[in-house]
């Protein structure tokens, strides 16, 4: 990987205020959804960002969207910022950025037909009907469908199919990056396989990079060429996806490793089962953001926040047992 | 561990009466399930799982759905034959259930403390103070920590695994013999649903309580269960403990379903997929339902339904290979 | 579907509208001729009662019935016209108002809160003295009434939709939010649409009639339903049949709407059903 990366993110803030009253709004303090967060995607490759509830993830990828404004810090794409855009320039970013969500039965539009849904970017970007045709059939034949499908609602198709469709969609502009955000957690567990294939596939063919948004490791190891680790807000670690898990640094994210079941009866001896609950993003704790939870945890970490640094070649931790 | 059977199905059946049709949501399931034990019953979306569940406590949706045929008999009695008053004695009191989503199980307009002393006093109906007493002695024993205060709370104060637990302790609260659980750690974080798991289990080994534990995840019941049944398409494919039943799946539907999912370890190359949908339930062929998509299927297989076969100890699947030469 | 469907209450509307279309055919007299050697003859049934007029006469010799037949004709079409002009706005408002939110929405909701608290006929009353009597001002009149409800609940629906995930997605597709609006919200906001349509029509009729009882509707010779029930009104017990026939007229037209609009409403979407 040389040069400028395909999308940079850089110290990216998201705070939401967290207001009281109706007439006179008190800003009684802020939500740290994302808390200083930096990474790159190369192009044609997948980034994949595991996470638990209120680590940030799902507030970082609407971020990179383009669907929320940071507080500070910048994504850029190709070396541009993306954020303040307007028009034409919005417009072009949009079709270089796509997304599919998690779930297959809000994703599409129940009165539009799957080729209508697929065409969306194709008919904001003004192409006449019969291009518009042309590459509706061939996304199709693409994602697996057939081409008559374009004609079918969605109500008409399975889970999986569904998906299939959201994608097609994704793809339709041509874009060079697409967020995933768990597209595979609402699927039947046998069509995830196909669906985790098919994603493989046309990352492939079309070259297009994947930010993968998922809350279980084995899903990113299968198809991320690196992983970011968040938790409320901060990423504890970075590293390329072999790397990870063979050289684990960070307990939280030995936890999550101990958290994926395998269909095994052996147990692992190191297992780490956490206690307590997540903490609310209202109210992270101090230092470290994991120590409440950390079974490692020693007093330094209560009143230092550990530092994103490089423990091996480009596997980064967040920790102070790196020392 | 185990101990007598304290639940036995015997062919059960529950269709759903629809306008387009008569769906067989349960299509004559049987086991056993002994006290002291785990059975995780395992499948996808639509194979019966919940249907079965449902018909077991008799809470299946009013107008469309009826169980039809079979027993389900609870320490010897038939609760299908029990008149309405008697099963809601039974229920949270010999056998008990909770659900997926804790949002709707847990009343939001009351505090969680009111929602335990209810379960608790209809059972021993005892004075204020002792219910009160036996509230907190319950949160405490699910791992909720300052229970006196967490009491008065109400269920949107809570995070979704203390409100999966505090679910937990009322439907425990009976102390009942056998304990249903639908997909409890579906809807948690999977660091929460391991300490979940763990919680579970702890209890259960307390209460020599038998649980059958209802999921689609195979790593799930790998860690809770001690016998595990695959379910599809309305019937039992595949039965037996769970070290055997992993470590030598019989049924190509199980086969298939352990080999799609990704690991930990092993290569990341393509993963094995299952070729097409399951049987509209509306419609289901007249032989084995995975036939369709099975990549051993024999011209037999579409004609009749096979018949159980021993594949190990106490270890059965429902396939034509498997047929003695 | 069809087989539970309300024939009787389908039946009576059908009716009503072959009156109000083909009224000049159906009519057996003018509306509006007097004939004062014929006043309040009784309905056929009873005695005194002929042939030549089914339903009897006014006090002015007017024949009931071909009032009543042309009487559907002015209800409908206001009907039409205020459901149109009212729910229009009504839905505009509650698109806008629930997509776009914030300020926008606080304001426009403020005056749908507005709408809710005004004394509607009096209000009605007024724009009849200010502006004459007519059809514009009856419309007009009526359809301030329906906007606001209209508006609140299709804001309502407004507010669940633009969580679901395909609006977002819509967005990311590089959709304008009038895009949005016109494509994705609009269309999935119809169902409820023309449940409140239907559900409306009663408030319309009985909103005509009230107003046109009341002196704020169709000035007269024009026949209403409402008129019809006013002039009558004096006469209830000697000449019942001038004020009743005209008002079981209009209890049974919205008594067949609204069982037609549950029936619509539970085919459409279960989920309607608060409505």
């Amino acid at each position: 990987m040389t040069g400028e990366p395909l999308l940079r993110v850089e110290h990216l803030r998201k705070y939401y205020p967290f207001t009281q009253g109706v007439l006179l709004a008190m800003t009684l303090g802020e939500v740290k959804a994302v808390d200083d967060i930096s990474f790159a995607i190369a192009a044609g490759r997948t980034l994949g960002l595991v996470g638990e509830s209120g680590c940030g993830k799902t507030t970082t990828s609407k971020m990179i969207l383009n669907l929320e404004q940071p507080t500070s810090g910048q994504v850029l794409l190709d070396g541009r910022p993306i954020h303040g855009l307007h028009g034409k320039a919005l417009r072009e970013y949009r079709a270089l950025v796509q997304a599919v969500f998690q779930d297959p039965w809000s994703s599409l539009n129940p009165r539009m037909t799957a080729g209508r849904i697929i065409a969306e970017s194709l008919v904001v970007a003004g192409w006449d009907r019969v291009r518009i045709a042309e590459r509706v059939s061939e996304l199709l034949e693409h994602v697996g469908l057939r081409a008559e499908q374009a004609a079918q609602y969605p109500h008409e198709f399975s889970g999986g199919q569904r998906q299939r469709i959201a994608l097609a969609g994704a793809l339709a502009s041509r874009p060079r990056l697409i967020v995933l955000d768990e597209p595979v957690s609402a699927l039947d567990v046998s069509i995830r396989a196909q669906m985790m294939n098919l994603l493989k596939d046309v990352q492939a063919q079309d070259n297009v990079a994947y930010l993968l948004v998922a809350h279980d490791l084995a899903t990113v190891r299968y198809m991320a060429d690196d992983t970011v680790v968040m938790y409320l807000g901060k990423i504890v670690e970075h590293a390329p996806t072999r790397s990870l898990f063979d050289n684990v640094r960070h307990p939280y994210t030995k936890a999550l490793l101990s958290a994926v079941l395998p269909p095994r009866v052996d147990q692992a001896d190191d297992e780490i089962v956490l206690t307590g609950e997540i903490p609310s993003p209202l109210n992270p704790p101090h230092g470290c953001r994991f120590h409440t939870r950390c079974p490692f945890v020693m007093r330094r970490c209560s009143e230092e926040e550990p530092v994103l640094r490089e423990v091996m070649r480009g596997h980064l931790v967040a920790c102070h047992l790196e020392v | 561990m185990s101990g007598e059977v304290i639940l036995e199905i015997r062919d059960l059946h529950t269709h759903f009466f629809l306008r387009r049709g008569v769906l067989k949501a349960v299509d004559g399931v049987s086991f056993t399930l002994r006290r002291g034990e785990v059975l995780g019953l395992v499948g996808e979306s639509g194979c019966g799982k919940s249907m079965t569940a449902l018909s077991i406590m008799r809470l299946l949706p009013k107008g469309s759905a009826r169980t039809v045929a079979g027993q389900v008999l609870l320490g010897g009695d038939d609760l299908l034959r029990k008149t309405p008053r008697e099963m809601r004695d039974i229920r949270g009191g010999r056998i008990s259930m909770i659900l997926q989503d804790p949002q709707t199980s847990l009343n939001p307009v009351f505090s969680i403390g009111d929602q335990l002393r209810e379960a608790i006093f209809r059972r021993t109906h005892a004075a204020r103070r002792d219910v009160m007493r036996e509230a907190v002695a319950a949160l405490r024993h699910v791992d909720i920590a300052a229970p006196e205060q967490r009491i008065a709370q109400y269920p949107h104060q809570l995070s979704g695994g203390m409100k999966q637990r505090v679910v937990g302790a009322i439907a425990m609260s009976g102390h009942p013999e056998v304990l249903i659980a639908d997909e409890p750690t579906t809807a948690l974080d999977v660091t929460i649903q391991l300490q979940y798991l763990k919680l579970l289990k702890r209890l259960q080994q307390e209460s020599n309580m038998a649980i059958l534990f209802i999921t689609h995840d195979f790593g799930v019941v790998a860690r809770m269960c001690d016998r595990v049944a695959v379910m599809y398409a309305g019937r039992i494919v595949e039965c037996g403990p769970v070290r055997e039943v992993f470590e030598h799946p019989s049924h190509p539907y199980t086969q298939a379903l352990i080999a799609s999912v990704p690991q930990l370890s092993g290569t990341t190359g393509r993963l094995a997929t299952i070729d097409g949908q399951p049987p509209s339930m509306l419609d289901l062929p007249r032989g084995c339902r995975f036939a369709p998509r099975c990549k051993y299927a024999m011209p037999h297989c579409r004609d009749t339904y096979p018949d159980s076969f021993d594949v190990g100890v106490a270890h059965t699947a429902d396939c034509w290979r498997l047929a003695p030469a | 579907m069809m087989r539970n469907a309300p024939w009787v209450p389908i039946c009576i509307i059908s009716v009503m509208i072959c009156m109000a279309l083909f009224a000049p055919l159906l009519a057996p007299f003018s509306p509006i001729d007097q004939a004062l050697r014929e006043r309040l003859v009784p309905p056929f049934w009873m005695d005194g009662g002929s042939m030549s007029h089914i339903l009897g006469t006014d006090a002015f010799g007017r024949d009931v019935l071909s009032r009543l037949i042309y009487g559907a004709r002015v209800s409908l079409l206001v009907a039409l016209l205020a459901l149109t002009a009212g729910g229009g706005v009504g839905l505009v408002i509650g698109i806008v108002s629930g997509y776009i939110g914030g300020t926008l929405d606080n304001l426009l909701m403020r005056l749908v809160d507005a709408a809710f608290t005004f004394p509607a006929i009096l209000f009605a009353l007024l724009l009849a003295v200010t502006m004459g009597q007519g059809l514009v001002t009856l419309v007009i009149a009526i359809s301030l009434l329906l906007w606001a409800s209209f508006a609140r609940v299709i804001r309502g629906e407004v507010l669940t939709l633009r969580q679901r995930d395909f609006v977002a997605l819509a967005k990311v597709r590089g959709c304008s939010s009038l895009r949005i609006m016109l494509t994705h919200i609009l269309p999935n906001v119809l169902n409820t649409f023309m449940v409140l349509v239907t559900l409306n029509i009663g408030v319309v009729i009985i909103a005509e009639a009230s107003l046109s009882f009341l002196g704020a509707g169709i000035p007269p010779p024009t026949p209403t339903w409402g008129l019809m029930i006013s002039e009558g009104r004096g006469r209830i017990a000697d000449a019942w049949w001038v004020a009743l026939i005209p008002g079981f007229a209009i209890t049974l037209l919205v008594l067949s709407v609204n069982l037609f609009g549950d029936w619509l409403r539970d085919r459409l979407d279960p989920q309607l059903r608060q409505l």
